[in-house]
Order: C-alpha cells, then sequence, then structure tokens
C-alpha cells in the first residue's frame, strides 16, 4: 500500500472517524469494511487516508472502462457544459439519448434482439423481463437455477437462491417459481464429469412436469452464473435447455448483470454459445457508474405483450442524461476494443492463476471467461472441502498489500472474484498476479516456486497508479 | 407559447448528425426500438432549463411534472451541473463492501431534515426499490409479514411494491400472483367518501379499515404502508384527525407507519417532509424522485430502534448502487440548493398563487370539479358535472393533450385517471404561475 498526501477539509479525516460517522447515520444490510473511498482512476482507488488500492471489483462491478475514463468525464462534462442540457423527462414524452442506446443496443444485441425498456437496476430489469414474459405468455410459473442471483426486489428475490438463508424473517415470496439443479460441473451434484448425460437437465424435466403445469412461462438464468459460483456451463447444456424451452414454449431469459458490456470478451456472455435468448437483461456495466438497466426483447415479443396491454414504467426509464452516459459507455468499450481486452487479460489472469494452483493444492478450481474469473480454494483437491477460512485470509492480505477482491465478508465464502475494469494492462494483470501469490505464501505452506518475479509486490504498488 | 430555435443534443455522446431532426424522425425510430409499454406523446425533449423544456424541434413547454418529478429544482441547475462534472471526476462508484464520503454527509444531512428519532439511513436508485427495502425491513423487524395498503396508492411496479398497489386499474392483468398477506383499507378522498361522510367527521373509513385488519389478517400486520398523499390516487389531502388515528392503531397494534413519500418528500408541499403537516412521525420514512435531481437516488429513513433490531436479527439489504459517491454528492448538493434558495418559502407562496389561480377557474368551468392539494402539489380533478361528480377522464386526457399543443405539460390525466396534476420545479415564478394558468383557462374555455 502506498500513502499519498491526504486531501485537506473533510477528506482529510481517517477511514475510522468516517465509519464511525456512518454507523451513526446508516444501517448496515451488509457489512462493510473500514475503507472509506475517495477517489479512482483506471483500475485504482484510493481511500481517505491516501491509502491506493487495485480495484478488483470494479466498484460493484459497474466500472467497465475504469474509475474516472477521461472520455467519459468529457462525455459527463460535454452533457452539462451544453447549453442545451436535459437530465430527466416526464415518461410519457421521449428524448434523443434513449432512442440512440435503444438502437445501439440492438446492433450489439445477438439475434433478433432489437427492443428495449430502461431502468436503474438488475432488480429492476429482471422484473420487467419476468413481466414481459408472464404477460406475453400468459403463464405465471418461472424455473431458476439453484445459486441463481436476479436482486433484492421481491419479483428478482422469488427466483434468486444464491445466499444462504437470505429469505429468513422476509415472509412469503411468490409462488410459481420452479429451482433447477446448477450446472456446477466442478462440484456436480449428479456425480458426472462433461461431456456427460446431462442427468441435471432430465432431473429438471422431472421437476417442470411433476410439481408445475409443465410449462412455465420462463427460465430465467445467468448465462455464467456470478454470486452463485461463477461457473460456465457447458455448451451442450445450454444447447439442451434451450430446445427444452422451445418443446415448452418458456421463454430463455439471460440476466447479464455482471457479464453483458464485454465483461467475458464478447458484448454479452450468451455470445459464447449458439444459443440466443428471447429476452435479454444488462445493468451493471450497462452506465458506467450511473445507474442504468436494461431489458432487452425481439420484436415479436415486445410487440406481442403490448398488443396484451403491456405497462411497464419507472421514474428513470431512459432518462436522457443516464442513457446519454451509457452510449458514451458503450463507445468507449467499442473504440478501445475492451472486450477484446477482456479475453485477452483474462486468459493471462487464469493462466497466471494455474500455474500458481501448480503450486499450490489450496487453489482447487480456476474459471471464468474474459475478466469474469473465479478461483475455489479447498482444503483438500481430493475431499474438495471449502477452505472458507483460508480464503477470508487471503482477502485481508491481498487488500493489506491494496488488493481489492470481491468476496462476501466475514469468511462465509470459498470463491474469489477477479473482476478488474476491462482497461487493465498486462503489467497490472502480473502485479495482481504477484500480490495473490504472495499473499498465498502468506497464508499458506505453499512450495517456493519458480516465479521469476524478483520484484515485491508491494515495491510494484508503490510505483502502480 | 411556441419560440422556435432548435435545440441540440450533445454531440459527444449522441454523435449524429441527425440531432436537428424532428419529432416524428425520432417517434419513428422509438416505436423500433423501445418495447412501448407505456404510450408517449410525440414530443421529443431535448433540453431544459429551470421550468422550461424544449423538444427538438425547439418548441417550448413550461414541465409542470418536473421531468418525472425528479427536476425539483429545476432543470439545469448550475450547483447540480457543477457537482456532476466534479464529483465524476473523483469517483462515481464503489463497492458495497467499503464506504464514501458523500453517502455518510447525505445520511448524516436526511437525520437533519427529518423528525427525531429518524436518524439510519439506507440508500438505492428508485422508489419502488425504496418502499421494498422498507417492507423487508419492517418485516425482519416485526418478524411478521401482512401489509396494510390504502385502496389506490402507488408504491411502484417492483414485485414487492406492486403488490400493495392499486393506483391504475386492471394493472395486474396477466401478470401471475403477487405477493400474499396485502389487505386494502379504504382511501380517505373526501371529495367522494364512500361512506357519505364530510368532515369533520365520524372516521368510518378507519372504522372498515380495523374491520378489515381484524377480520381478514392476523389483526397484527407487520406495517401500513401509505401515502400521505395519493400522487396517482387523485392526490385528496387527508383530514389530520385520518393521519392521526392511524397513526393510533400502528402504536395499538405495533404495526409501524411506513411513509412513502417518493413524490411529496424534499420540500414538494412546502416542508421537507409532507409527514411534518399531521403532526405525526413515522416509523420508516421513504423518498426517491426530487432527491436525486433527476440522478437515480432513492432512502429508506428509519429510528435507531428499528434499525438495530432488524441488523440484530441479521438483516440484509444491498444493491448495485446502494449510496454511490456520485448519487448521494448531486442528492446532498440538491438538499443545500433547497436551503440556501429558501425553496421551502418559495414553494409555499408559489403554491397558494397556483392554487388560487385553480379556484378562480373552478368558480368559472363546470367541469373542474375540485382543486386540492398542498405546497406545489396540486390536483384539479375534471367531472362531466359538479353535481353528478361524474369523472370525465377523457375530457381531462383532452385538457391534457390541448395544453401540451400549448405549451404546458402536466401529469396525470391519463390511463383513465380524472385527476390532472399540476407540480413545477419549486424555482417557478409567479410569471410562471400566471402563464399555466392562461394556457389552462384557455383549454378550459374549449373544453
Amino acid at each position: 500500500m502506498t500513502r499519498e498526501t491526504p486531501p485537506q477539509g473533510q477528506g482529510a479525516r481517517t477511514n475510522e472517524d468516517w465509519f464511525e460517522r456512518a454507523k451513526e447515520y446508516s444501517y448496515e444490510g451488509r457489512p462493510v469494511e473500514h475503507i472509506v473511498l475517495e477517489r479512482g482512476r483506471g483500475i485504482w482507488v484510493w481511500d481517505v487516508e491516501g491509502n491506493q488500492y487495485m480495484d478488483f471489483e470494479s466498484g460493484q462491478m459497474t466500472q467497465m472502462c475504469g474509475h474516472a475514463h477521461p472520455k467519459l468525464l468529457q462525455a459527463i462534462r460535454a452533457e452539462t457544459e451544453n447549453p442545451d442540457f436535459l437530465m430527466q423527462t416526464k415518461n410519457t414524452v421521449l428524448n434523443v439519448p434513449r432512442i440512440c442506446l435503444a438502437e445501439k443496443l440492438a446492433e450489439i444485441s445477438p439475434g433478433p434482439l432489437k427492443k428495449s425498456y430502461f431502468c436503474c437496476s438488475g432488480g429492476e430489469s429482471v422484473e420487467a423481463a419476468v413481466r414481459l414474459a408472464k404477460k406475453y405468455t400468459g403463464r405465471f410459473e418461472v424455473v431458476a437455477v439453484l445459486g441463481g442471483y436476479h436482486g433484492r426486489t421481491l419479483g428478482s428475490a422469488s427466483y434468486s437462491s444464491a445466499f444462504f438463508q437470505s429469505r429468513r424473517g422476509y415472509g412469503p415470496h411468490l409462488p410459481g417459481a420452479i429451482f433447477m439443479p446448477p450446472p456446477y460441473c466442478y462440484r456436480c451434484w449428479f456425480k458426472e464429469t462433461p461431456p456427460c448425460n446431462l442427468t441435471c437437465l432430465k432431473y429438471t424435466e422431472e421437476l417442470l412436469d411433476h410439481t408445475g403445469t409443465g410449462e412455465p412461462a420462463a427460465v430465467l438464468m445467468e448465462f455464467v452464473i456470478g454470486s452463485g459460483g461463477m461457473f460456465v456451463p457447458p455448451v451442450e447444456w445450454m444447447t439442451r435447455l434451450s430446445e427444452m424451452c422451445k418443446e415448452r414454449g418458456m421463454l430463455l431469459i439471460d440476466d447479464e448483470s455482471m457479464t453483458g458490456i464485454g465483461r467475458t470478451g464478447k458484448w454479452f456472455a450468451c455470445q459464447h454459445f449458439p444459443v440466443v435468448p428471447d429476452i435479454l437483461t444488462t445493468s451493471k456495466g450497462l452506465g458506467g457508474g450511473v445507474p442504468l438497466a436494461a431489458c432487452v426483447t425481439t420484436e415479436e415479443i415486445g410487440n406481442g405483450a403490448v398488443a396484451k396491454g403491456h405497462a411497464q414504467s419507472a421514474t428513470h426509464m431512459g432518462d436522457p442524461f443516464q442513457c446519454a452516459i451509457g452510449l458514451a459507455n458503450l463507445r468507449i468499450v467499442e473504440e478501445e476494443r475492451l472486450a477484446e481486452n477482456a479475453a485477452e487479460m483474462g486468459e493471462l489472469m487464469r493462466k497466471g492463476l494455474r500455474e500458481i494452483s501448480e503450486r499450490c493444492e489450496a487453489l482447487g478450481d480456476v474459471r471464468g471467461l474474459g475478466l469474469f474469473t473465479g478461483v475455489e480454494f479447498v482444503e483438500d483437491r481430493e475431499t474438495k472441502k471449502p477452505a472458507y477460512e483460508l480464503t477470508w485470509k487471503l482477502v485481508l492480505e491481498l487488500r493489506r498489500r491494496g488488493v481489492l477482491i470481491g468476496v462476501m465478508p466475514g469468511g462465509k465464502s470459498n470463491l474469489l472474484r477477479l473482476c478488474p475494469p476491462l482497461v487493465i494492462t498486462k503489467e497490472e494483470v502480473e502485479l495482481a498476479l504477484t500480490a495473490i501469490e504472495e499473499s498465498l505464501a502468506a497464508v499458506t505452506r505453499m512450495s517456493k516456486g519458480t516465479s521469476s518475479k524478483a520484484t515485491s509486490s508491494q515495491e510494484l504498488l508503490a510505483g502502480g497508479g | 407559447m411556441t419560440e422556435r430555435g432548435v435545440a441540440k443534443v450533445s454531440t459527444e455522446t449522441v454523435s449524429r448528425a441527425d440531432v436537428t431532426k424532428t419529432n416524428e424522425y425520432w417517434v419513428k425510430l422509438d416505436r423500433a426500438y423501445r418495447i412501448q409499454s407505456r404510450a408517449s406523446r410525440p414530443i421529443v425533449l431535448a433540453k431544459g432549463d429551470g421550468v422550461d423544456v424544449w423538444d427538438v424541434e425547439g418548441n417550448k413547454y413550461l414541465d409542470f411534472e418536473s421531468g418525472q418529478m425528479g427536476m425539483i429544482i429545476g432543470h439545469s441547475h448550475p450547483a447540480v451541473l457543477e457537482k456532476l462534472k466534479e464529483q465524476s471526476g473523483l469517483l462515481m462508484h464503489t463497492s458495497i463492501r467499503v464506504l464514501n464520503v458523500p453517502r455518510i454527509l447525505l445520511a448524516q444531512k436526511l437525520a437533519e431534515i427529518t423528525a427525531a428519532p429518524l436518524t439510519q439511513s439506507y440508500f438505492a436508485c428508485t422508489g419502488s426499490e425504496a418502499n421494498e427495502g422498507a417492507l423487508r425491513l419492517a418485516k425482519k423487524y416485526s418478524g411478521r409479514f401482512e401489509v396494510v395498503a390504502v385502496l389506490g396508492g402507488y408504491h411502484g411496479r417492483t414485485l414487492g411494491s406492486t403488490s400493495y398497489t392499486t393506483g391504475f386499474k386492471k394493472a395486474r392483468a396477466g401478470y401471475g400472483p403477487e405477493v400474499w398477506g396485502a389487505a386494502f383499507i379504504p382511501a380517505p378522498s373526501c371529495y367522494r367518501c364512500p361512506f357519505n361522510e364530510t368532515p369533520p367527521c365520524r372516521l368510518s373509513c378507519l372504522d372498515y379499515a380495523e374491520e378489515v385488519i381484524d377480520r381478514t389478517t392476523s389483526g397484527q400486520p407487520a406495517a401500513v404502508l401509505v401515502e400521505l398523499i395519493q400522487g396517482v390516487g387523485g392526490l385528496s389531502v387527508p383530514p389530520v384527525e385520518w393521519v392521526q388515528r392511524l397513526r393510533r392503531m400502528c402504536d395499538e397494534r405495533e404495526m409501524l407507519f411506513i411513509d412513502d413519500e417518493a413524490l411529496v418528500g424534499v420540500g414538494r408541499t412546502g416542508k421537507w417532509f409532507a409527514y411534518e403537516h399531521f403532526g405525526i412521525v413515522p416509523d420508516i420514512l421513504t423518498t426517491s424522485k426530487g432527491l436525486g435531481q433527476g440522478v437515480p437516488l432513492s432512502a429508506v429513513i428509519t429510528s435507531e430502534k428499528i434499525a438495530a433490531e432488524a441488523v440484530r436479527k441479521g438483516h440484509d439489504q444491498a444493491a448495485t448502487h446502494m449510496g454511490d459517491p456520485f448519487q448521494c454528492a448531486v442528492g446532498l448538493a440538491n438538499l443545500e440548493v433547497i436551503e440556501r434558495e429558501h425553496l421551502l418559502e418559495r414553494t409555499i407562496k408559489a403554491g397558494a398563487l397556483l392554487k388560487e389561480g385553480l379556484l378562480v377557474l373552478q368558480e368559472r368551468y363546470e367541469i373542474v370539479g375540485d382543486v386540492r392539494g398542498l405546497g406545489l402539489f396540486l390536483g384539479m380533478e375534471i367531472v362531466e358535472s359538479r353535481n353528478t361528480k361524474k369523472p370525465a377522464p377523457q375530457r381531462s386526457a383532452k385538457l391534457v393533450a390541448e395544453c401540451e399543443d400549448k405549451g404546458l405539460l402536466m401529469g396525470g390525466g391519463r390511463m383513465g385517471v380524472n385527476v390532472i396534476r399540476l407540480c413545477p420545479p419549486l424555482v417557478i415564478t409567479d410569471e410562471q404561475v400566471a402563464t399555466a394558468l392562461g394556457i389552462i383557462e384557455e383549454a378550459l374555455r374549449r373544453a
């Protein structure tokens, strides 16, 4: 960790001061670390005391172009300095940026996905997608993946199951949710290894026929599962699921809250599969930090639902400001070929991690696509027993060395989520790998490898940013 | 009212040669790429300044809907524009597991402008999300799950908020089951009291509510979710006694009083929050639209006791944007402008002027059945005749459309609602009030 002279004024207070003040005025819906961030640039962020960190969580997974990208700032400046500025309109009139963003999304979305609805958050866009599917099909059951995460609003939380006992105390959720086994091949419930019999999907068919009408409105899933474990389903699994959807007239909804906008090396994760969803939702990375989410569907489904009287609206359903920034953000991803960079840097990241795993037993599995990488830590590669304590120690050690990494605080996870902004460079990837290797060495007994990296990560981090 | 002179969209973001195309051009493109889940008038706005907005052809309108009720201090306020630039250059957004300074300062400011003991905040983007956050908090805290809501209320379109929403007719058709445990009580719409009473009255509506709670629920729901002045349901201002008795009912039954101030919060009624007009303090307050001044920002505010107890029970609530530095810095700048420019006082004055003008119109025109509201949260109910009070939704839609053609954007008067909503930014001048009244009168004359 390096230090800079802390800014003067209010920023001169310490992390602890601010934490105490935060405790006085807000309640913890989620435990927080005692780090109060103040400034960001690229993949780097600084706290109020001037400590510098690499942000391997991209904010909360939104800063695709990195913090304070000059072109995004330029867009905000241009918007706000334009004498013809417009922030928001009532939702029964139109504005130009919204229309241009919808047009752009149609261009980058796969297949016939063409018609958009905009809102603020992933939860809201999933709600909109599920409502659309229900109205269009006239049905109401929804199939979701065990371990999937779609949001905390009731219509998205009812189909979420990523967190343990997270429904306790919140009363009834929606009826008609059917949970299918996850395509979690590293820990296959059915003890199969791909290429396999896809017993998990046969089990799903049993569920649909025996516990429901057999014809739900939709299957709602993250094509690459995020909070529930960062795993990529086999292509055959996706293909068979898509067939099942067609056979039963279910719509396939792809929630790309985390994986959209270049994260996996393509605009959308579904483009890694020969399957086009009927409805696609995306949020976090879409707005470049501004709350913006979208639900995109085909002309047939969009018009079909509207013909049946589909009503969907919100306060911020495509404000000119929201959409102008979203559009600028997409343009940066495109011009700077950030999806391509994500593919390349992600490969480098996983290659480095696999090398580390050769020297460290604790790395059970390294997986992911693009800059959406997960590392699962185990106590023993045979039993695959999750190494919760080790993972938490590692996170703390990494933080001490100035790397912020996504994991549930408090030692309840054995999965490290490595999702830096897509602008990350080769040097920065190597720096992070060195920090991970050194942190592992500090918290485990790891065989001293052939690592040629002579410089310590602490020295490197001092020169970073 | 029409001023020609084409408004230009910034070419940094919309880098197109066709920024000067017509409304009609953009409407066609919108049809091609947007799910038409809410009908739009063929007006494509491109510029805003204070109470004024312009469309792509340069037509000017007075915005009496304040954007979608978000632009509380007016379009393009310099303090907000400055803050947008400044904070985006520092830090827009962080992981939800670390903190940031603007979020802490905004929470502190909200504790300052709300009544004791409301001091603890949770931030999100929209009204729906704030209400979901409030309801989850109430459920976790109380260990119960039933919720009492008021007929005609609007709380959002996410399933946990829409299950308690009844503002629009037949809005549930085709969307499948909603959350159970919702009990609905009659609205205090005194202009059309279903119990045929006139205030000061016996509050039969609340006697009926107690029946509903005792006979159709456990008798002790987790919470009552209420807009003190219903924004979609007609802008009726309830008698003070109604609100106070509802508060007592909550105390007696240990239900939490959740006050949804999505539309009325942050100065709209001439006070920071509408509950101040009724001499009560809610257990949980939610507010959104005007809070972020166009940036998606909403808040749940509650007491230390409720927050601490829920957290002790393991309360879990999070979202991607739960108080980003960008969101909160703008929100804070917005609250500071309301204070610095004395906009609460301005709201009371301008609101009185507008209401006075509308009451004059009511005397002159038979179809204006009722004029009501507080501050700059005013409604005008359109009826076929004053005696029968028969709702005239078509005439009201026509009136809104005609005013739009003459350069005045208003809310409501659509989707079968016959109450027109007049909610300009709080910075409105007396002249702008007069201009709007002139346009309305002209439309009424021809209605």
